[in-house]
């Protein structure tokens, strides 16, 4: 045997590297076999060949932190089974407990859909960053006004003349009929700048935009493709649209991939500019106040925004010096033209989001899973009494705080996961009610989306983390013996508990005070007086036709037997009345015929126009009673005002009507001025029916087509016109009462829960007490008392959280409910009965049990 | 028939052989036998995956000195390796007969 021995570190590292089994066979083969190669190769090679072997006797899986690792997956193996195991062996609290829990997820999850849609409009553009819509802060006195809008030669003058902007797209709104074969197809379109194409990141799926300058060119989607039968054969043919007047051709240059639902500028056919200044009269495009549609600008670089908003305000002062009102000319990012409601949403810009449905939203779902996580912790803490000499003797056999901890935290993920998995089937069964509900077109394609699946996984990770933390930590600091001798009370568990409890009803009160309000301000503004009388009043709104067309129509409308009174409106317009002492802004009308007789509205000083005054149409105007006051007017008939629209100036006032609602009833009235004179496009017809029952819609539609075809006959009841105002708030009242109907049940289901478990041990107390002769009542005095005072003081916080809640959202409105004793009453005595129906169905069951049965077990 | 790989046919052979051996001794045949040096660790992992399939077995034999005092472990090959041999064996003479050796020729193309 040679005396010369292997290298001592390869030697080590198979010590290192191979697993413990199998180290005693290969660590003494490597030797004996360097020996014999010492002898046949000598030394050198032996030792080669020694340490090449080393290397590959290791083993990743005896590397030290995959060998920890495979012991910790072992233990987490065994949590996850005796976690499993006692799910199993409380069937009924558990899946109570997972059912809330998977009801809270599914809650929280669609308002985290809903709210990260909302608020990442736009930003899929590239450079939404440097994107910016123009628009005006417009003050005169104390009155500022925002205006989301800029006129054609802001923007001509803005690209040319300020080199730190990039591009300039002008986009128009606009509406038209499309001829296909024998129908016509309704469609909404923009008219915009090629450079619109660019900053869309337009997708061509045919043909290309090319220079896009002239009158007749368009390009469509791959939607109105679709419609049109026009898929895959689409360049070139020729469009039939109707915008008003007659059929015209334009020419499809290609046909882009649907705009993102989540773009704010989204159409399905957009029309070059040029046809826009080839069409519109000269002062249109040239005047420099004229703001009749959005710009967006792209600038080099989104440092420059200061200076650019210096160099417009300046560059209006040139055109327009005014030295009454004061104009600020803004850059108002893409980012924020979703959701910021002070520049509006027109002419291009689609709808805007509902910031208050959005906060609405995240609160009720936040609300909703603090319920159902309190639930669970809750049920956990009580349920671990059963559970801690469990504990005790994991510890006994060594087990740490730590080790008991990580265990429980464990089972609660093991709950979040299977409520995660029922709350993923439940939010794709109620998708679709969801997007019809926000009107949004969300399918389960859309879930599967990185940020939504990361969202998702962050709520599920945080619920199993919150609400397994409070009842891991108490049961890990069990003590042994107490617990082996099963002594062990939950003492701080107890008013922790209670205190959880009282967390749930005061949200769930809070939120139920909060329907109930919102039911009522609702129904108040629904049936609120509006002084105006719609009974069996038909409203023809923007009719798109000429003067003499709309005459015409109500002409032929007189005809109808059913028919007892037709009158037209130019539709509620705005300016300001400037005299000597004060100016104001003022909402002006242009009626034609008996409006005021039509719907029953009062005069209530000097008379309506009278047909026979030849003067009333053209120099007398009727006001409101907002007027009167808001001029300070002692003996308003016969005054002379300085109003001035148009041709109209100086008219006198012939009467004062009562201050009736022409806009919703979520406003105030503002000052009104009424006259005959044409000044205004007539655009809205009323019509007065003898009774409702007597409308025929066929005799109407007949008179629609002969004055207006091609247009689709449209009409509408006045009242429902005015009740549609109120779908926002109808819209979020639905969805608090959704919220409030699940965090009820969640807090009740919590409660029957934490009751029947707490009972459940008293058994023993109660049987003796019924021994000693306690009578029933007694027993439910006794034990309803305690869980009423914590409802008791859950009402209460409740009810102080709606109210502060609820107040700030009411001010919002002139006229208003008050959150009065009314809905403290019902509130208080909703919570209180489902609370109480709870407590007492639990009670019930102990206080009817044979105590016999519980005295007779030692 | 069980697939037998080239080096798992080759340690059989030698196990067959011989009475009870350990992994140095089998690499020390095969030197003799084929000339190369076959590598102690492959040995390990081919008796460890033919004990798997139950064609070998193995004991710990004892302590010496040359293995710092440490055991070896020994091997055999069980009956069922021997059926599995032969079989094969025959198999593969019985291809071989009327094989000839290629003759040189240029490839056409």
């Amino acid at each position: 045997m040679s005396t010369s021995s292997p290298p001592k570190w390869a030697n080590w590292l198979v010590e290192q590297l191979c697993p413990d089994s199998r180290l005693e066979e290969v660590q003494g083969d490597l030797h004996e076999a360097y020996h014999w190669r010492v002898s046949e190769f000598g030394t050198t090679r032996a030792k080669w060949h020694f340490v090449a072997e080393a290397i590959k006797s290791s083993r990743l899986s005896s590397l030290t932190p995959f060998r920890l690792l495979n012991q910790k997956l072992m233990m987490y193996k065994n949590y996850f089974k005796t976690g499993w195991r006692f799910l199993k062996k409380n069937k009924l609290y558990s899946s109570l407990n997972i059912l809330g829990l998977a009801m809270g997820i599914s809650f929280c999850w669609l308002a985290y859909l809903y709210a990260d849609d909302e608020m990442n409009f736009d930003q899929y553009l590239e450079h939404h960053e440097e994107m910016y819509r123009i628009v005006i802060d417009f003050r005169r006195g104390d009155d500022l006004h925002h205006i989301g809008g800029s006129s054609n030669a802001m923007s001509v003058q803005f690209g040319d003349k300020i080199p730190e902007i990039d591009q300039v797209a002008r986009i128009k709104s606009d509406f038209g009929l499309i001829r296909k074969g024998e129908e016509v197809i309704e469609q909404s379109l923009i008219v915009a700048d090629k450079s619109l194409i660019t900053l869309l990141e337009l997708n061509f799926l045919e043909g290309v935009p090319g220079a896009f300058d002239q009158p007749n060119d368009v390009v469509i989607s791959e939607t109105l493709a679709g419609t049109l039968n026009l898929r895959g054969k689409a360049v070139g043919k020729i469009l039939s649209l109707n915008r008003g007047d007659d059929f015209e051709d334009f020419i499809i240059r290609g046909v882009y991939k649907d705009i993102p639902a989540n773009t704010s500028v989204r159409r399905h056919l957009i029309m070059s500019y040029s046809n826009y200044l080839a069409n519109a009269p000269e002062r249109r495009l040239t005047e420099w106040f004229d703001l009749n549609m959005n710009t967006l600008v792209k600038l080099h670089d989104k440092r420059n925004v200061l200076e650019v908003e210096e160099k417009m305000s300046a560059l209006h002062e040139e055109n327009e010096p005014d030295e009454e009102a004061e104009v600020t000319i803004k850059l108002q990012p893409m980012s924020q033209i979703h959701l910021n409601q002070d520049y509006g949403h027109y002419n291009g810009i689609a709808r805007g989001g509902n910031v208050e449905m959005i906060r609405l939203f995240v609160g009720i779902g936040i609300f909703c899973l603090i319920i159902s996580m309190i639930n669970y912790s809750n049920f956990n803490i009580s349920l671990y009494i059963n559970r801690s000499r469990e504990v005790a003797l994991r510890k006994v056999i060594g087990a740490e705080k730590k080790s008991i901890f990580s265990q429980l935290i464990t089972e609660s993920f093991l709950s979040s996961l299977i409520a995660g998995l029922l709350a993923l089937a439940v939010l794709i069964l109620i998708l679709p009610l969801f997007s019809s509900f926000v009107e949004k077109s969300y399918t389960p394609s859309f879930l599967i989306n990185l940020r939504f699946i990361l969202g998702a996984l962050a709520i599920l990770t945080a619920t199993a983390v919150i609400s397994g933390f409070y009842p891991a930590l108490i049961l890990s600091r069990f003590s042994i013996v107490k617990s082996l001798k099963g002594e062990q009370k939950i003492r701080s568990g107890k008013w922790i508990t209670q205190t959880l409890l009282g967390v749930q009803f005061i949200l769930a009160t809070g939120l139920v005070a909060g329907m109930l309000t919102m039911r009522e301000q609702v129904k108040f503004l629904s049936s609120f007086d509006t002084k105006v009388n719609f009974d069996n009043v038909i409203y023809h709104d923007y009719i798109p036709a000429e003067e003499s067309q709309v005459k015409q129509f109500m002409l032929d409308l007189d005809q109808l037997p059913e028919v007892e009174q037709v009158a037209a409106i130019s539709g509620y317009n705005g300016t300001r009345l400037v005299s000597d002492e004060t100016q104001f802004d003022v909402r002006h009308l242009r009626i034609d015929r008996d409006l005021m007789n039509l719907l029953d509205i009062e005069i209530v000083n000097g008379r309506n126009f009278s047909e026979e005054i030849t003067t009333d149409q053209t120099q007398a105007v009727l006001v409101n009673e907002a007027f009167v006051e808001r001029m300070g007017l002692e003996d308003p008939i016969g005054q002379v005002i300085p109003f001035k629209y148009n041709k109209l100036e100086n008219p006198k006032i012939i009467g004062v009507v009562e201050d009736y609602h022409f806009e919703s009833a979520r406003n105030v009235i503002d000052p009104l001025v009424i006259y005959q004179s044409e000044e205004y496009r007539l655009q809205s017809v009323y019509v007065k029916l003898n009774s409702a029952a007597t409308f025929n819609k066929e005799r109407f539609e007949k008179l629609w087509t002969k004055n207006f075809d091609p247009f689709p006959f449209e009409y509408s009841f006045l009242e429902e016109e005015y009740l549609s105002a109120y779908e926002s708030e109808n819209q979020m009242m639905q969805l608090v009462g959704i919220g409030c109907i699940v965090s009820i049940f969640l807090a009740g289901m919590g409660l029957l829960g934490i009751v029947g478990l707490q009972l459940n041990q008293r058994f023993k107390e109660i049987s003796i007490r019924k021994v000693l002769g306690a009578s029933s009542i007694n027993l439910y005095q006794v034990f309803t008392k305690r869980y009423i005072f914590i409802v008791a003081i859950g009402l209460a916080g409740g009810l102080s959280l709606g109210y502060y809640l609820i107040e700030d959202w009411l001010g919002n409105y002139p006229f208003r409910v008050d959150f009065g004793p009314g809905i403290i009453s019902i509130t208080v005595i909703v919570t209180l009965t489902i609370a109480l129906m709870t407590i007492i169905s639990q009670v019930f069951k102990v206080v009817r049990a044979n105590p016999v049965k519980f005295l007779r077990d030692e | 028939m069980e697939l037998v790989g080239s080096l798992e046919e080759i340690v059989l052979m030698i196990l067959l052989r011989n009475d009870k051996i350990n992994s140095v001794e089998i690499a020390k045949e095969y030197y003799n036998a084929i000339g190369k040096n076959l590598s102690i660790p492959s040995i390990h992992v081919t008796l460890k995956r033919m004990q798997k399939k139950g064609w070998v077995k193995s004991e710990f034999g004892t302590p010496t000195a040359e293995r710092g005092g440490r055991r070896k472990r020994i091997y055999w090959a069980t009956p069922k390796a021997y059926d599995l041999l032969s079989e094969l064996t025959e198999a593969k003479s019985k291809l071989w007969q009327g094989i000839t050796k290629p003759s040189l020729q240029y490839v056409h193309i």
